[in-house]
């Protein structure tokens, strides 16, 4: 899948994975292939920094836990991380209507 | 995988961040080599392709370091600048109008604000993280050094009062100085944080030699250090640091907060142990039948009464009330500019408090939020205090108004404070969050 096209929406479907339930890095990868059927593979190097980014803009927030003698941080989203995926879910909405009334009329 | 790691980390200037990018990098490696395992490849394979899987080490790297690097609360920098100019210019004023107070007041003020600010800056520098790692060593010293100033030689007499310690031809007031206990005091509950009841039972011991050595200096001061301790503490336990059963616990504790001092000043009144004065100050504040009146505070309220919304009200005040350039800062700045310069200057150091507070409260990592937490109460409390003083609502106790008091020992106190709110949101992005407590380490 073209990578503009994805990168916009990232952070918007890693906030959609954190509000069913707090994860860890591999998780949310793991999670969002099997969700989006083989179509979304990303890579940890993106995946990070997106995260750290979303922490420090209040998004999400995060804590380390100790689970069969391994430590993983956990990602969890917040109140403003909820505030901002429901706008960029609206926003998102709105845009895939337009493309689809837009190919609809082409077809 | 180190090689990839390693080029990863070089792309991050702060190296203090390291350690939780690695353990996360490692981590998510060996996630993915388990996973290729389990479909089949083999050892060296799995590790291999796990590596691959990550992606540009360089690319992520600089990603990276664009957010973990030391930053500057410019917000809350620019709020102490003008208060800094506000307090140089209200001293300067208050030693022009006071001719007792001496030729050089306002110099040796500014003079006091620019090393307050200097030293701010110096602790803005410090990694807060050493107080916590350190929090049991640095409080017994502190408490150490002040119990020899107040019940040893090491302090000198002012007033009747053996509060004071003298530097260089400066006198340092300590009771002043024991606000400084309070973020200590914050390491301190981290530092027993997931130790259930006991851990708890050393919160309350640790609040027990500060209120020892304040009782000899100055009685409210107890109360303002243990109201702030106790604030402190029912946050790290709602936060469920240390008992299950928390929201029981608050609640009791501050049922028995408010009932327990007015139970003692009353069996104190009967058994005579309190001075007059400080009877009567007890009877006034407790709301009993007593001669005593705040004659200081009466006269604040009305020269605020009597003050113009802009411009001087015209009323001799000099002489008349004292404490002008301290305990009645505002009450000076309404009579002599303005009802409206008093407001600017409460609510400028009130803002201070309250960006703080967001501050300590936004923290991922729990020690500069609990410490935070403390410096940002320390001006919520002084400041309210001092706004209640100068309307006479309350008697003047030994409190300094943030920054603006006219004690340089107040002021050197508020730069501290503030340079350790600044050094945590400094690191806000370069330490990491904790471990939280689990429920099932907790006794319920």
């Amino acid at each position: 899948m073209d990578k503009a096209l994805l990168s916009g929406s990232m952070g918007m479907l890693l906030l959609k994975l954190l509000s069913e339930g707090d994860k860890y890095g591999y998780e949310m990868i793991e999670e969002l292939r099997k969700q989006s059927k083989n179509v979304f593979e990303l890579k940890a190097g993106t995946l990070y920094p997106l995260l750290h980014g979303m922490e420090e803009k209040g998004m999400l927030a995060s804590y380390e836990r100790e689970i069969l003698g391994k430590t993983r941080k956990y990602y969890s989203i917040t109140k403003e991380g909820r505030r901002v995926l429901k706008q960029k879910t609206e926003e998102w909405q709105e845009y895939s209507e337009a493309v689809f009334r837009v190919l609809a009329l082409e077809g | 995988m180190n090689e990839y790691i390693k080029v990863l980390l070089e792309q991050i200037r702060c190296k203090k961040a390291w350690g939780m990018i690695e353990e996360e990098m490692r981590n998510h490696i060996l996630d993915q080599a388990e996973a290729n395992r389990s479909q089949g490849m083999g050892e060296k394979e799995a590790l291999e392709e796990a590596v691959r899987d990550m992606g540009d080490p360089v690319e992520a790297g600089v990603a990276l370091d664009r957010i973990h690097r030391p930053q500057m609360a410019w917000g809350m920098l620019a709020l102490i600048g003008a208060i800094s100019f506000l307090s140089i210019f209200a001293q300067w004023m208050v030693g022009k109008a006071d001719a007792s107070l001496g030729q050089g007041y306002g110099i040796k003020h500014a003079a006091g604000v620019i090393a307050g600010y200097l030293v701010m800056l110096g602790v803005y520098r410090i990694d807060y993280s050493y107080i916590g790692k350190y929090a049991k060593r640095i409080g017994a010293v502190f408490c150490a050094l002040l119990f020899l100033v107040v019940f040893g030689g090491l302090g000198m007499e002012i007033n009747g009062v053996r509060a004071w310690i003298s530097l260089g031809g400066w006198n340092v007031s300590a009771v002043f100085l024991m606000y400084l206990f309070i973020p200590i005091y914050g390491a301190l509950v981290y530092q027993y944080r997931g130790t259930g009841w006991k851990g708890l039972g050393k919160c309350f011991a640790w609040m027990l030699p500060p209120a020892f050595i304040a009782w000899r200096m100055s009685k409210s001061q107890v109360l303002a250090l243990v109201l702030l301790m106790s604030i402190m503490l029912s946050v790290a336990v709602s936060k469920g640091w240390f008992i299950a059963c928390w929201k029981k616990f608050v609640a009791a504790y501050w049922m028995i907060a408010a009932v327990l001092p007015v139970c003692f000043f009353l069996f104190s009144l009967n058994t005579g142990y309190f001075a007059s004065y400080q009877q009567e100050r007890i009877k006034w504040i407790l709301g009993m039948d007593s001669s005593f009146r705040d004659y200081a505070g009466e006269m604040a309220a009305e020269y605020i009464r009597g003050s113009r919304f802009i411009g001087s009200s015209g009323r001799e005040i000099v002489g008349w009330l004292p404490g002008i350039g301290s305990d009645y800062i505002l009450v000076f700045l309404a009579s002599y500019y303005g009802i409206i310069v008093a407001l600017a200057a409460g609510l400028l150091i009130l803002a201070v408090a309250a960006k703080a507070i967001r501050i300590a409260f936004r923290q991922k990592n729990q020690l500069g939020m609990m410490m935070g937490c403390g410096c940002g109460l320390v001006f919520e409390m002084m400041t309210l205090a001092g706004i209640l003083r100068n309307f006479g609502l309350i008697p003047a106790t030994r409190m300094f108004f943030p920054f603006i008091s006219g004690s340089q020992t107040g002021v050197i106190v508020s730069y501290i404070l503030a340079g350790i709110i600044l050094s945590i949101y400094r690191y806000r992005n370069i330490l990491p969050g904790e471990k939280p407590v689990l429920r099932q380490e907790l006794y319920k």
